[in-house]
C-alpha cells in the first residue's frame, strides 16, 4: 500500500491579499488570491474561497489536510503593535483604540478562525498548525520555486512581525535568515509615505507612484537622503521617524514631512502636478539605489551567484530591471506573487523543504518550479459552453488550428481582445490566461485603454507580451522575464528620437507623443516592463503571438490585466463576460469560444457599476 | 478601431452563477433563523418575567415579535433590523473597548516608556549616527524557526543590545525596590504587630507577641494587649484599675511601653502606696481603632479582671467608630505576616485606596453613628457599674481643643456624651469640659510638645496625662480602700 502525500495548506490573511495555496509532497497544487473570489480588490479576510477552491482543487477528502501553515506569526505581531505605542504614549491613542479591539476580536483568533472553517467544510481538522515568520515566508517563495540550487534572498517590504528587510541564503532545501532590519525602517514603510504623499492609495497605488517617476525629475533627492532616510553603503538605513505619522498615528506622513516637499499631501484624485511626478522619481531613485546596495551586499555575504527577491518592494520592476542588468547577480528570479499572498505559497514550501528536511524536486527541463504562475481555477469547456448557451449570449467555437489566428486577425485589426484561458494567474500580474490583448504598435492604444477600456489614469503605462526569442530586437538587455517584473529600455534604434518635452506640458499629451515603432508600451522614459513568452510556460499565447508576428512582423503586444480599475483580475467566464461589456474591449475569447461584441444582447445593469469598487 | 455596440437583441440582466463544484454552504433559510432569533427573544424575556421585571419582559417580548413578525413579512425589514442591530452592537463594542482600553493606555503605556528612557532603550531605532557602520542586525539564531513552528509568536533570543537594556532595566528596578526597602526599615518599617480576628470585639493584637519597631518594644500580653502579664484573679492587696480605650491610650510605635501613661499611673500610684502594704495595678485594656463596641465586647468576654475602678479613656472620635473586623482596618492578620517593609506599606496604601473608593461617612450616618456610640459607652458605663466598679470617663481633648476651643464638631460630640450619660442612675466621673490639659497644665507644657499629631499624645504627652490622672484617682475612695463597695443606687456625677 502506497503511503499518502503529504498535504499543506498555507494560508495568508488579516492584512492585504489574502491567498491561500495547497502543496502536495513539495509540488505546488493549487494556489490563489481570495480577492479573485470575492471580487474585492485586495481582499484581507480569511481567504475561505481560496481555501475551499485549492482543497476542492487537490481532491482533498476529510482528515487529509496533514498541516497548515499560517504565513506569520500573529502574536508577534500583536505584541509589536503594543510595544509600538509604548514608545509613542501617551500620543496614539486613536490608533491603539483602532487597532487592538481587532486584534483581540478577530486577528489574534484567526487560527482558530482556520480549523473551525475546514471543520465546517468537511474537510476536518488539520493533523498540524503552524507558523512561519513573514519574511521566512517571502524568502521561501522566492527561493524553493526558483530554479537555482543556491542563492542569497533578498526579502524588502512594509513590515513583517517586526522584519522589515531580510537577507537568507537559500542551498539546497535548506534556507537561513542571516540579516535583517527592523521595523519601523522599512523600505516598504518609506515608499508608501510617499504613494500616500503623491495621493495615491497605500498598499495599492505603490506601482501607481513607479508608474509617475518616469514623468518627474529627481530634484528631491538630496532632500530625501538628508532628512527621510540614513543609508549606509551595504544598503542598511534608518529612517527619520520625526517625518513620519505611522507609528501611533493614522496617517504615513506628518507636517514635518509635508514642509519638506513644499506643502500638504496631494489630495485623492486631484490633478498630479510637477511636485508629484519629481517627488515620484525621486523616490524611485532613492529606493532603486538602496535596493542595488542591498544586493551588493548579499553579494558579499552570502557568495552566492544568484539573487531570488520577494516582498511587495520586489514588484517595483524598475529596481528589479535595474539590478539585473547591474550585472551584481549571474542571474534574479523574482517570485511573481512577491507581495503577501505569495507569503501563502513561502510557508507551506518552508514547512515542507527547511522544518521537514525534504528535497526539492528536479526542474526536469521546466525554467523553475512555479509552472509559470498558472496555479488558480481554470474552467472546463463544457461548462463554458453551457453558461453561454444559458444566457443566450453569441458565441463561436474556435478549432486549434483557426484560435491563435483568430485572435492573432482581431489584434492586427487593432481590436482589443479579452483573453480569458487556462488557469488563473497566482499573484497580482496577468500573464496571458486573464489578459486584455492590444497592439502595441498602434499610437491610440494607450489612451483608448486607460479611459475607455481600464477607467484608469491617462498617465499610466501598458506592458508589452513578447516572445521571448525575439525579445532581443526590442528591448537592450532583458530578454527573459516571464513574470512581467523587470523594466528594460526599449531598443534604440526602435526609438522616434522625441525630445522630452517641457515640464509644463499636459500628462494626456506627453503620454500620446509617440516614442517608438511600439508606442502603446513605450514609456515616457523608453521603458517598458516586459513579459517574456517561451513555449515551456505558456505555449497558447507563443501561438497567439507567432501567429500576430507572422501577420504583422511584430511578435509584439500589449498586455494588460482583465479587469477595470479598482476591480480585482476577472476569475471566472462570467467575471470576464461582465467586465467584457462593461468596457471597450471588442472580442472576447473564452477559451475555445470567441464573442464579438456586436453581436452580444445589449448590456443593461441597474446601476453604475462603478460605484461598486472602492478607487484604488 | 471600435465598432459600435450592438443594441439589438433581447435585454439581459445577470444572475449569479455556480462556477465551483462545491459551492458555500448555504445560509440558513431566512425565515428559519428569524423564527430561531424570535424565539430567543421570547425566551429572554421570559427569563425576565421570572426574574420579576415585568415591565422589561413586556417590552423585550414585544420586540421580539414586532421584529420577528416584520422580517417574516418582508426580508428588507429583516436586514434592516439586521443592520441595526449591527450597528447596535458595534457602537457598544466600540464604547466597551474605549472605556477598558483608554485607562490602560494612559496609564501603562507612559510608565513603559519612561522605564526605556531612563534604561536607555531605543525600541524603535530613532537614533542614528554617522558612527554606526550598519544597521544590519544578525539574526542570530536561524535554527529558532524550526523550533519555533508550533508557536504563533518568535522564539528569537533577545539580541544583545536588548537584552543589556533589559538587564540595566531589571537592575535598576531591583536597586530601587532594595533602596526603597532599605529606607523603609529605618523608617521603622518592615516590622508589624499582628492581630488575630474576634467576633465579639472585632479584633485584638495577636497575643505574646514581641515587636521591636521605631526603637521601641510593643510587648503584647496573653490577653492581646500592650501591658505587664497580670492574673486574671485580682491579687490580694491590690487595687486593680482597668482602664478601656483605643490607640490613645494604647500609645503607638512611636511611645515606649513604659511612657504609656497607664503604665505611668501604676507606678505613680505605687509610689504613693510605699509606706502601705497596698499595691495598685493598672490594666491597659486597648487595641488602636477600637471604639466603644469593641471595649464593651471585650469586657464581656473577658470580664472585667475583678477591677475596683474603671477608666474608659477616649477621643471624641471614638464615638462614631462602630464594631470593626480586621478587614476593615489596615492591620495584619497574625496567620499572614508581611515579610517585606514595601509589602507593609503597600498593604497599608491598598487599605487607604479602599477607603477612599468606599469614601466618607455622610453628615447624617455620622451622626446615626455617634448616638450609637454615645448609647454604646451608656452601655458600657451601666455595665461595670453593675459589675461594682467606680466608673471614670475620660475624654482625652484633642490638640485644637488644648490649643484652643476645640473643633465644632469636638464640641458637639461632647454636648452629646455628656447628654447621653446624665441619665445613668450611679455616681461616675466624667471629665474634660475644663481641658484639664490646657487649664491644670499650660504652664508647663503646650499641645505642640505633648502630641504626636492632631489626637495622639507624644511621650511627654503621656507623662502629663499620667500626672494628671494620678491626680485625679487618688481622690477615689476605691483607691483608698482597695475593695469594692456595695453597689451605690441612683445619682450621678458630673465634673
Amino acid at each position: 500500500m502506497s503511503k499518502r502525500p503529504f498535504n499543506i495548506l498555507g494560508v495568508s490573511a488579516l492584512y492585504h491579499d489574502s491567498a491561500a495555496c495547497l502543496i502536495r509532497d513539495g509540488e505546488i497544487i493549487a494556489a490563489a488570491q481570495e480577492e479573485r473570489f470575492s471580487r474585492k480588490k485586495g481582499d484581507s479576510g480569511l481567504p475561505v474561497h481560496a481555501m475551499r477552491w485549492c482543497l476542492n482543487e487537490g481532491e482533498i477528502k476529510r482528515g487529509e489536510i496533514d498541516l497548515v501553515v499560517f504565513f506569520e506569526k500573529p502574536l508577534t505581531k500583536f505584541l509589536r503593535l503594543l510595544r509600538t505605542h509604548t514608545a509613542v504614549a501617551p500620543r496614539g491613542l486613536k490608533s491603539f483604540l483602532m487597532g487592538v479591539p481587532i486584534w483581540l476580536k478577530e486577528k489574534a483568533w484567526s487560527p482558530m478562525a482556520i480549523e473551525r472553517f475546514l471543520e465546517r467544510e468537511g474537510f476536518g481538522r488539520p493533523a498540524a498548525f503552524e507558523f512561519c515568520e513573514h519574511h521566512l515566508s517571502h524568502a521561501a517563495s522566492a527561493f524553493y520555486p526558483s530554479p537555482f540550487e543556491e542563492a542569497a534572498v533578498l526579502t524588502i517590504d512594509g513590515v513583517g512581525e517586526w522584519t522589515s528587510t531580510a537577507l537568507s541564503v537559500g542551498e539546497g532545501h535548506d534556507l537561513r535568515m542571516i540579516f535583517e532590519q527592523r521595523f519601523p525602517h522599512s523600505l516598504g514603510m518609506l515608499y508608501s509615505a510617499f504613494t500616500y504623499f503623491t495621493g495615491f492609495k497605500v498598499n495599492s497605488g505603490e506601482y501607481k507612484l513607479m508608474g509617475l517617476a518616469p514623468y518627474g525629475e529627481p530634484r528631491y533627492v538630496d532632500t530625501i537622503y538628508e532628512h527621510i532616510v540614513d543609508v549606509r553603503e551595504d544598503g542598511s538605513f534608518r529612517l527619520n521617524l520625526d517625518c513620519f505619522g505611522y507609528l501611533g498615528g493614522l496617517k504615513m506622513t506628518n507636517d514635518k514631512f509635508a514642509e519638506l516637499f513644499g506643502g500638504p499631501a496631494r489630495a485623492s484624485e486631484s490633478e498630479l502636478t510637477r511636485r508629484e511626478m519629481d517627488i515620484a522619481r525621486s523616490i524611485q531613485v532613492v529606493t532603486e539605489e538602496i535596493i542595488l546596495k542591498m544586493a551588493r551586499y548579499a553579494r558579499a555575504v552570502s557568495g552566492k551567484p544568484y539573487l531570488v527577491l520577494a516582498g511587495g518592494c520586489a514588484l517595483n520592476c524598475v529596481a528589479n530591471g535595474k539590478l539585473k542588468r547591474s550585472g551584481l547577480f549571474d542571474d534574479i528570479w523574482i517570485q511573481p506573487a512577491a507581495g503577501d499572498a505569495g507569503g501563502a505559497l513561502g510557508a507551506a514550501l518552508y514547512s515542507w523543504h527547511a522544518v521537514r528536511d525534504q528535497p526539492r524536486s528536479p526542474l526536469n527541463g521546466q525554467p523553475d518550479r512555479m509552472k509559470g504562475a498558472f496555479l488558480g481555477p481554470s474552467f472546463p469547456e463544457a461548462q463554458i459552453q453551457q453558461y453561454l448557451d444559458d444566457r443566450g449570449y453569441v458565441y463561436r467555437r474556435l478549432t486549434d488550428e483557426e484560435w491563435a489566428d483568430y485572435i492573432a486577425e482581431r489584434i492586427a485589426a487593432n481590436k482589443v481582445v479579452g483573453l480569458f484561458r487556462g488557469r488563473m494567474e497566482f499573484g497580482p500580474r496577468a500573464l496571458c490566461a486573464r489578459s486584455i490583448l492590444a497592439d502595441a504598435r498602434s499610437p491610440e492604444t494607450q489612451s483608448f485603454l486607460n479611459l475607455a477600456t481600464k477607467f484608469r489614469e491617462s498617465f499610466r503605462p501598458f506592458a508589452p507580451v513578447v516572445l521571448q526569442e525575439d525579445a532581443h530586437e526590442y528591448f537592450e538587455e532583458i530578454f527573459d522575464s516571464p513574470y512581467m517584473l523587470l523594466v528594460d529600455q526599449v531598443k534604440e534604434e526602435r526609438l522616434h528620437g522625441a525630445e522630452r518635452p517641457s515640464p509644463d506640458t499636459d500628462l494626456k499629451t506627453w503620454v500620446n507623443i509617440p516614442r517608438s515603432d511600439v508606442p502603446a508600451i513605450t514609456h515616457v522614459d523608453n521603458s517598458a516592463r516586459i513579459q517574456t513568452i517561451d513555449r515551456a510556460r505558456n505555449p497558447k499565447m507563443h501561438d497567439i503571438l507567432t501567429a500576430f508576428k507572422e501577420k504583422t512582423g511584430y511578435g509584439i503586444m500589449v498586455n494588460t490585466s482583465f479587469n477595470v480599475r479598482s476591480e480585482p483580475i476577472v476569475c471566472t467566464p462570467e467575471d470576464a463576460y461582465v467586465c467584457f461589456m462593461r468596457t471597450g474591449m471588442d472580442t472576447l475569447v473564452l477559451e475555445r469560444f470567441v464573442l464579438e461584441k456586436t453581436e452580444q444582447p445589449p448590456w443593461t445593469e441597474g446601476d453604475d457599476w462603478r460605484d461598486r469598487y472602492e478607487l484604488d | 478601431m471600435h465598432d459600435e455596440e450592438n443594441t439589438s437583441g433581447k435585454p439581459h440582466s445577470p444572475s449569479p452563477i455556480e462556477w465551483f463544484s462545491t459551492p458555500p454552504k448555504a445560509a440558513i433559510d431566512h425565515r428559519v433563523s428569524t423564527l430561531i432569533k424570535t424565539s430567543i427573544g421570547l425566551g429572554v424575556a421570559a427569563i425576565l418575567w421570572s426574574l420579576g421585571w415585568q415591565a422589561l419582559a413586556y417590552f423585550g417580548g414585544g420586540l421580539a415579535i414586532f421584529i420577528g413578525g416584520a422580517s417574516l413579512i418582508s426580508t428588507r425589514f429583516s436586514i434592516i433590523f439586521e443592520h441595526a442591530a449591527a450597528g447596535l452592537g458595534k457602537s457598544i463594542g466600540i464604547t466597551l473597548s474605549t472605556l477598558t482600553l483608554t485607562p490602560l493606555y494612559v496609564l501603562l503605556f507612559p510608565i513603559i516608556r519612561f522605564f526605556d528612557v531612563i534604561a536607555g532603550r531605543d525600541p524603535m531605532g530613532y537614533r542614528r549616527s554617522p558612527m554606526i557602520f550598519s544597521y544590519w542586525r544578525s539574526v542570530d539564531d536561524p535554527q529558532r524557526v524550526k523550533r519555533g513552528v508550533k508557536r504563533s509568536f518568535m522564539t528569537e533570543r533577545i539580541d544583545q543590545r536588548e537584552r543589556g537594556g533589559l538587564i540595566s532595566l531589571l537592575l535598576l528596578i531591583t536597586f530601587a525596590l532594595f533602596a526603597a526597602e532599605i529606607f523603609l526599615r529605618l523608617m521603622g518599617f518592615g516590622h508589624v504587630v499582628l492581630y488575630q480576628q474576634n467576633p465579639h470585639y472585632g479584633y485584638i493584637p495577636a497575643p505574646q507577641q514581641h515587636v521591636i519597631r521605631r526603637g521601641h518594644e510593643i510587648s503584647i500580653n496573653q490577653w492581646g494587649m500592650r501591658a505587664p502579664e497580670f492574673a486574671a484573679k485580682k491579687p490580694a492587696n491590690v487595687t486593680r484599675i482597668i482602664m478601656l480605650g483605643d490607640s490613645t491610650l494604647w500609645g503607638g510605635s512611636y511611645t515606649s511601653q513604659e511612657r504609656i501613661y497607664a503604665r505611668q499611673l501604676e507606678t505613680q500610684l505605687n509610689q504613693r502606696l510605699a509606706d502601705t502594704s497596698k499595691r495598685v495595678e493598672v490594666l491597659n485594656i486597648s487595641a488602636n481603632g477600637w471604639g466603644p463596641a469593641h471595649k464593651l465586647g471585650y469586657l464581656n468576654v473577658h470580664g472585667d479582671f475583678g477591677a475596683d475602678i474603671a477608666v474608659i479613656a477616649f477621643p471624641f472620635a471614638d464615638l462614631h467608630r462602630p464594631l470593626s473586623h480586621l478587614s476593615m482596618t489596615p492591620f495584619y492578620p497574625a496567620q499572614n505576616p508581611p515579610h517585606l517593609a514595601l509589602q507593609e506599606v503597600l498593604y497599608h496604601l491598598s487599605w487607604r485606596w479602599r477607603g477612599q473608593l468606599i469614601g466618607k461617612y455622610t453628615r447624617e450616618e455620622r451622626e446615626a453613628l455617634l448616638q450609637d456610640g454615645v448609647e454604646a459607652y451608656r452601655r458600657l458605663a451601666q455595665a461595670l457599674h453593675d459589675r461594682g466598679l467606680e466608673v471614670w470617663l475620660e475624654m482625652l481633648p484633642s490638640r485644637q481643643a488644648v490649643e484652643s476651643e476645640g473643633s465644632e464638631r469636638e464640641r458637639r460630640y461632647l454636648s452629646a456624651i455628656k447628654e447621653g450619660l446624665k441619665s445613668l442612675p450611679f455616681t461616675y466621673h466624667f471629665s474634660f469640659a475644663d481641658h484639664p490639659l490646657r487649664t491644670a497644665y499650660q504652664e508647663r507644657y503646650n499641645a505642640q510638645t505633648i502630641y504626636h499629631d492632631s489626637g495622639h499624645l507624644n511621650a511627654l504627652g503621656h507623662d502629663a496625662y499620667a500626672e494628671y490622672l494620678v491626680e485625679r484617682l487618688s481622690h477615689s475612695a476605691r483607691f483608698s480602700l482597695g475593695e469594692r463597695p456595695s453597689v451605690p443606687q441612683g445619682g450621678g456625677e458630673h465634673e
